[in-house]
């Protein structure tokens, strides 16, 4: 605000969510996913900055070495002048105080008054019970496979392995379809319940390959259906198919429709996430640590 | 009628406030510890100051491609990674 007059240009790269479940938002799988997650954080800070989506394969994001917030000053013959692996809004400023010079009267966010509104809200949530992940977990490569699919991913599946799964090819894998709250959707618990089933390869044992979801008496919810399997693989790093049918409708009842999506899944440790967490039938983060673990920090106003 | 005991229940105060000074310096312990591989990450992999950014193009709100390089061109800017989690 106080450095736009003075010709600074600001971007705010979107990129791969750094604690998916938060506030109840998902990973995004296509860049127009991405794109609806940029309209969303307009409409929630109510900011004027200049948004822009990193690639699917997290092109820039990589070159900045994965990391979830940093910051770079650039001059106007693209030099880089300034860098730090988390943005720091004062530091910023003494960065721009020495390259463009000082501002009369610095701008306190208090004096913004931009409205923060709140998250999405969905249809009930804390009727079924979560799955407790294993100690340790951490995110597995998956891809959807989109032309399988007529409909969006409105449930899109969140997979994890426990380290020993990765190291040995045995140990336990959670796989959980989560509801896209950008898609304002929720389960018809009318229809017959959501069911998943996996075709692996030879010398792939994963058990139960089969399996139900939840299926309360509630006629709708939207909370996460889950599931513990156990895998035993030659070696760790094949793949496996996975699909998995449901029922959706939207919140606003225009439409209920069936819906089966498949998913390529890799035994392998997806490196592209940072962080495991759980998180309550709010939305909110379940404070209770792992190890590694380090303090979320959500995009904010103050950068 | 008892008297309160001053001295005890101060040794309390205190034995709680150095309590929590060491709940408080352990978290950011842990905190930083959590921090350092993606600060070393950054280090090795982010642009070096002195350097030009990197040759890649990314999406404008609309979905279109546009390089880095070529942003803002005749100013300063400023570029931070961010998003809604």
């Amino acid at each position: 605000m106080d450095y736009q007059p003075k010709g600074v240009e600001f971007f705010y790269i979107y990129k791969p969510l750094a604690h998916p479940e938060y506030n109840n938002y998902v990973s995004p799988f296509t860049i127009q996913e991405r794109l609806m997650h940029i309209m969303e954080a307009k409409r929630r800070l109510g900011s004027s900055i200049t948004w822009l989506a990193d690639t699917m394969d997290n092109k820039y994001h990589k070159a900045m070495g994965q990391t979830p917030n940093s910051e770079l000053v650039v001059d106007p013959d693209g030099v880089v002048v300034a860098r730090r692996a988390w943005s720091s809004p004062s530091e910023l400023r003494k960065d721009l105080e020495r390259f463009v010079g000082p501002v009369d009267n610095p701008t306190k966010v208090s004096d913004l008054d931009l409205p923060q509104q709140p998250p999405i809200g969905t249809v009930a949530k804390g009727i079924v019970e979560r799955v407790e992940r294993p100690d340790g977990s951490l995110p597995m490569m998956i891809e959807p496979i989109m032309e399988t699919s007529r409909t969006p991913f409105y449930a899109k599946l969140r997979a994890e392995g426990t380290p020993e799964l990765y190291q040995t090819g045995r140990g336990t894998m959670y796989i959980g379809f989560h509801l896209d709250p950008l898609y304002r959707v929720h389960w018809n618990n009318e229809a017959p319940a959501l069911q998943y089933e996996i075709t692996a390869a030879e010398g792939v044992t994963i058990s139960p390959a089969k399996g139900t979801g939840a299926h309360p008496e509630e006629k709708a919810d939207a909370d996460p259906r889950e599931f513990l399997l156990e895998v035993d693989v030659d070696k760790p790093g094949q793949d496996f198919n996975l699909m998995v049918k449901y029922y959706a409708c939207d919140d606003a009842l225009t439409f209920c429709v069936p819906v089966k999506q498949e998913y390529q899944v890799t035994l392998a440790r997806d490196t592209s996430h940072d962080w495991s967490i759980t998180t309550n039938a709010d939305g909110t983060i379940n404070r209770r640590r792992r190890p590694g673990q380090g303090r979320p920090r959500p995009l904010n106003q103050n950068d | 009628m008892a008297v309160p005991n001053h001295k005890a229940s101060t040794s309390r105060i205190k034995a709680g406030l150095l309590v929590g000074l060491l709940l408080y310096l352990g978290s950011n312990t842990a905190f930083s510890q959590a921090r350092q591989p993606l600060m070393e990450r950054f280090e090795s992999n982010a642009p070096q100051i002195g350097e030009l950014l990197p040759d890649i193009a990314i999406h404008d709100d609309l979905g279109n491609l546009v390089n880095i390089r070529e942003l803002a061109n005749e100013n300063y800017k400023v570029l931070v990674l961010g998003c809604l989690t």
